[in-house]
């Protein structure tokens, strides 16, 4: 009878909620048939079923505000352009593998003075609002995604993860571009028109030919490592000084701020010019399975690294994955690594490295913060 | 037919990043889902962040939501996860006591009229809502104000259909039993 009871409870909720099947309003018509109790007030439990309650602390909450706050950091404004082939997505590279090498060249980027339109959201597309006439064009690829470009010019750019380049409006006159970040330029061949490109403080000269620079804000150095044909590099600290880079070679320039250090350093037994110290050639290093160059690795979504510390490994990551990497001992930062990701997720990523160092560290990930601590 | 609505909004918003299905998809939803956050945060503005970093979320990996069955389940599952995470974070500042919360779900004692039930009447149906173990008033408030499915309340709580509806016969036992008494 209990049993009964509780049971006839139970469907009496669900036929007011509305979620009642065929076969339990039969039970529940059997039920009610055998109820030796008088029912209670069937309508006045519906009204009471029917009536929103209320709920106080709901109006203090300001709607409204509340969205405003969302959509000022999704939708801002400002922003001068929307990339959109691979952003915010959360497993950037595999998404991207069909993409990436083979329907690169599908994007455009239109550069059209004085209009401010521009195609919110469409994949693939990369448009520019200009609002000010000689505003620099930029295309920006976020961290934990890449994309590529067609220069008005026909010089095709493939933008690593966090990456920017910026041009002017006179760009097919005058082909110069700032890049900060990583990216391969394959540049149109042009022997009138030199392409220049300034990567922190190094300027790259070039006429016709395929290179990788990198020059991240936040690294010590600027790489440029040359596939074919050649160019000629200056930097800031030395403009008169210029340097040929042959096919496979590879040159790193380290950033003033590491020159001043070193020349802090003179009297500590380091003899050599800072001007000397401020670069170095080396040859690019194949990887032997594959033939690819390591410099380009990141072009087949290949992350490769040779012997670094986690903290320099984590820099990479961080932009690679799209997530910020926080050590909360310096001792995990100071692991190192050998090794690759290519189509890892960054937790297999991690557990790999936890595997390789013998569980030296621990991680947690929340959201896309990771923290890293020693046991 | 608002199931209905928040699907067709769930195509747009992943399909074509449409904004202002997106901003529908937030208002039609912002009550309930902040309500929910409540049960597990107690404070009003760490409430509102789990919900606006929800809704972030949903946008940012917008063309994840076009493999999503049941958009509102994966809405509700998406705050308790994120306020579950938060009161990890701020132990001291989330310290909730379920009972306080479901506590302000209450009917308006100052307009009875709709219900044609006096407000003594109301306040002893209040205090039998009050009543009901936190479970059963968290199961109760889903079904009946936010009028999901019992399937999809099980999912977002996890735990079983069986166990819904046995919450929701206590509560409409106790919730019963008050009217039973204060009518004539």
């Amino acid at each position: 009878m209990d049993n009964n009871q509780s049971r006839l409870w139970e469907l009496l909720a669900k036929r007011l909620g509305d979620d009642v099947t065929a076969e339990e309003q039969a039970e529940l018509e059997e039920l009610l048939k055998d109820a030796s109790a008088p029912l209670h007030d069937q309508d006045a439990l519906r009204t009471l079923w029917a009536t929103k309650m209320q709920n106080t602390r709901m109006e203090l909450v300001d709607i409204d505000k509340q969205w405003e706050n969302i959509s000022q950091s999704l939708f801002p404004e400002k922003s001068h352009l929307y990339v959109t082939t691979l952003d915010d997505r959360p497993e950037p590279h595999k998404r991207f593998k069909r993409a990436w090498m083979y329907t690169a060249a599908s994007l455009l980027i239109m550069a059209c003075a004085g209009t401010s339109f521009y195609f919110y959201n469409l994949p693939n597309v990369i448009s520019v609002p200009l609002k000010e006439e000689d505003r620099p064009n930029q295309v920006t690829s976020r961290n934990g995604s890449k994309t590529s470009v067609v220069l008005p010019e026909g010089t095709k750019v493939w933008l690593n993860a966090g990456s920017r380049i910026d041009y002017n409006n006179d760009f097919v006159g005058k082909r110069e571009v700032y890049l900060t970040g990583e990216a391969f330029f394959d540049v149109k061949h042009n022997a009138d028109d030199p392409f220049i490109i300034h990567a922190g403080n190094v300027n790259i000269k070039v006429l016709g030919t395929s290179f990788n620079v990198k020059a991240y804000a936040d690294d010590d150095r600027v790489e440029t490592a040359l596939v074919k044909g050649s160019v000629e590099l200056t930097t800031n600290d030395d403009p008169e000084r210029k340097i040929l880079l042959r096919p496979s070679e590879k040159i790193t320039v380290l950033k003033v701020k590491r020159a001043a250090g070193a020349q802090a350093d003179g009297d500590s037994g380091n003899k050599t010019a800072p001007k000397a110290e401020l670069y170095s050639i080396s040859r690019m290093i194949v990887d032997k399975r594959d033939s690819v160059l390591e410099d380009i690795a990141w072009m087949k979504e290949r992350l490769i690294f040779k012997g670094e510390t986690f903290s320099q490994l984590s820099k990479r990551m961080e932009r690679w994955y799209g997530v910020t990497i926080f050590f909360a001992d310096q001792a995990s930062s100071l692991v190192r690594f050998t090794g690759e990701f290519d189509n890892q997720n960054i937790v297999q990523a991690l557990d790999a490295l936890q595997f390789s160092c013998n569980y030296k560290f621990r991680y947690s990930i929340d959201k896309s913060q990771i923290r890293i601590s020693t046991k | 037919m608002t199931d209905y609505r928040v699907k067709s909004l769930q195509v747009r918003i992943s399909e074509s990043d449409d904004q202002v299905a997106f901003k529908e998809l937030y208002y039609i939803l912002y009550k309930e889902l902040f309500r929910f956050a409540t049960v597990f945060v107690y404070q009003r503005e760490l409430a509102e962040e789990v919900v606006q970093d929800v809704f972030t979320k949903v946008w940012l990996q917008r063309d994840r939501l076009s493999s999503i069955n049941n958009i509102k389940v994966y809405l509700y599952s998406a705050i308790k996860n994120t306020a579950i995470n938060y009161t990890k974070k701020f132990p001291l500042q989330t310290l909730s006591d379920p009972d306080l919360t479901a506590m302000e779900l209450s009917y308006n004692t100052e307009t009875p009229e709709g219900l044609m039930i006096s407000s003594e009447s109301i306040a002893l149906i209040n205090s039998a809502i009050q009543s009901m173990p936190p479970k059963c008033k968290l199961v109760f408030l889903l079904v009946k104000e936010d009028q999901l499915k019992y399937r999809e309340v099980a999912q977002i709580l996890n735990i079983s259909v069986k166990t819904v509806e046995t919450q929701m016969g206590i509560a409409l036992k106790k919730l019963s039993t008050a009217v039973q008494f204060y009518l004539p």
